[in-house]
């Protein structure tokens, strides 16, 4: 895994229907580290995440991953290294089957069979779902969508995970599973969410979004005892 | 259970057994399939007789890929009502009379009728034991095999995958609306058309998502099978798929082009 970092340098992005989701975001994420994005409905958390992996183009600024700027020569280059877990589990498995899902990335990646076949093993091994492999994503309760999503993202061996929202719509149990899942990995993690017990659990930095705007970034313990941001995130 | 939901179970329960090993192999069931259908569509709507040899292939078929013949043929029933509304104007225009049981004059009309309900339920009946052996996506594989571009395939598949996530979605919004509906059944047109609106911008969004997940890995436009890639593009046939489709492959024609009738009931 190459070490590498994450870099917005005055970020904006504006939607076709004129809406600013992305005002000037400046942002640096070192490798290895763990954060959490946090803000309210709307306020700009996806719309920075798509901008990661390059499927969102920046209006003005640009992006940097591991010192490779996101641009239309480079993107399957940064897809590569940057995987997303996408926030709605039938949106990211569209295959019939689940191993059919975990392969189609290492496939487009032009791997030898053999080690399609490897990294499709590595993947339902980590993330704990050997036992679905033939299984179609249809059939799968939240929990299990949620780790074969991580499983289709871990094939490719990206150095940064992106998730959104990964514990939305999970019990109790397929959320602490999920949860320790996440532990396990080494990878650097960018999380949005709105939740709290996971921050806790998970990341040592917080970086708070509002009106498209980053209103607060460092240590996890500092930023969640802020009152302005508490404020903004109508934590009472 | 809503007729939704029924729906919608039957489609999960389609692809939930279906193995790689079926029997017949799609390889084999699909062009067996595609001679059945263009052979019992060319027989002449007159000879009845001929079309009712042709029900020996969907009885058969079913007894070799384990299915009930009892509920593929309740299920073939469903086309009824579209073979009745194409023929139902033939007994009014054709009136030459072609056999008389009892006082009873049976036309021509009457019989192109009952030749096409009759070839509208056993064509379907082969497409559901199709479906059924193999499974849908087993089914576009195998077209994708056989030349078919892959822009075809790809969609079919990603049809047959989605349209259980859209149904879900229908079934929420139904849902809404009952809890809200307090036992009202009938709605102006006005409100189905929002309905069917909102549903129609709803696939849109989930349309864009998913093409987003799909670039995320690395999609360059074309879907590659798993496991043809992994058994490096070999698929070898076993014996019995062999002598099934040479079997079908000779009888078939047989039943169509030869007038068994008159040799069973001289």
């Amino acid at each position: 895994m190459s070490h590498h970092y994450i870099k917005f340098t005055n970020v904006s992005y504006t939607y076709p229907d004129g809406y600013k989701a992305l005002k000037d975001i400046d942002l640096y994420i070192a490798h290895g580290e763990r954060v959490a994005l946090l803000g309210n409905n709307g306020a700009g958390k996806s719309t920075l995440l798509l901008h990661c992996n390059g499927l969102l183009k920046a209006t003005s600024g640009e992006v940097n991953i591991g010192g490779i700027p996101v641009t239309k020569k480079t993107i399957s280059d940064i897809r590569r290294s940057v995987g997303m877990v996408f926030q709605d589990p039938d949106d990211q498995l569209f295959m019939p089957t689940v191993e059919e899902d975990v392969a189609f990335g290492p496939i487009n990646m032009n791997l030898p069979p053999k080690e399609v076949e490897e990294r499709v093993f590595m993947a339902l091994e980590k993330t704990g779902t050997t036992h679905l492999r033939t299984k179609s994503p249809l059939n799968l309760s939240g929990g299990q969508q949620r780790r074969v999503a991580i499983a289709t993202v871990l094939a490719m061996n990206p150095s940064v995970l992106v998730m959104d929202e990964p514990t939305s719509n999970l019990d109790f149990g397929a959320r602490r599973e999920l949860i320790n899942l996440l532990k396990t990995f080494s990878h650097t993690q960018i999380i949005a969410t709105h939740d709290l017990g996971l921050v806790n659990e998970l990341c040592n930095r917080v970086i708070v979004m509002n009106e498209g705007k980053i209103v607060a970034d460092g240590e996890r313990d500092t930023i969640l005892a802020d009152l302005n941001v508490l404020q903004i995130l109508h934590i009472e | 259970m809503g007729k939704l939901d029924k729906v919608f179970q039957t489609l999960q329960d389609l692809e939930k057994h279906k193995s790689y090993r079926a029997f017949p192999d799609p390889l084999v069931a699909l062009p067996i399939t595609i001679l059945y259908l263009c052979l019992l569509l060319s027989i002449p709507l007159h000879r009845v007789t001929m079309l009712i040899w042709m029900g020996l292939y969907p009885i058969i078929a079913c007894a070799c890929a384990g299915q009930t013949y009892g509920k593929v043929f309740l299920k073939s029933l469903i086309i009824l009502p579209l073979c009745i509304f194409i023929g139902i104007f033939n007994p009014l225009y054709q009136h030459s009379v072609v056999a008389t049981i009892g006082s009873f004059n049976i036309t021509q009309g009457w019989i192109s009728l009952i030749s096409i309900c009759i070839r509208g339920v056993f064509a379907l009946q082969s497409v559901i034991i199709l479906i059924e052996s193999n499974g849908f996506i087993s089914i576009c594989r195998t077209m994708r095999r056989f030349g078919i571009p892959s822009f075809i395939t790809d969609q079919l598949q990603f049809v047959y995958r989605y349209i259980m996530v859209i149904l879900k979605e229908t079934i929420t919004m139904r849902n809404a609306r009952m809890a809200r509906g307090y036992g009202r059944k009938k709605y102006p047109l006005k409100m189905w058309s929002a309905f069917v609106g909102q549903l129609f911008l709803r696939s849109i969004d989930r349309s864009e998502r998913i093409s987003k997940a799909m670039s995320a890995r690395g999609f360059k436009g074309e879907m590659i099978d798993y496991h043809t890639y992994i058994s490096n593009m070999q698929h070898k046939l076993s014996f019995s798929n062999i002598l099934y489709l040479l079997t079908w492959g000779t009888v078939l024609p047989l039943l169509r082009f030869t007038d068994l009738s008159s040799i069973f009931f001289r």
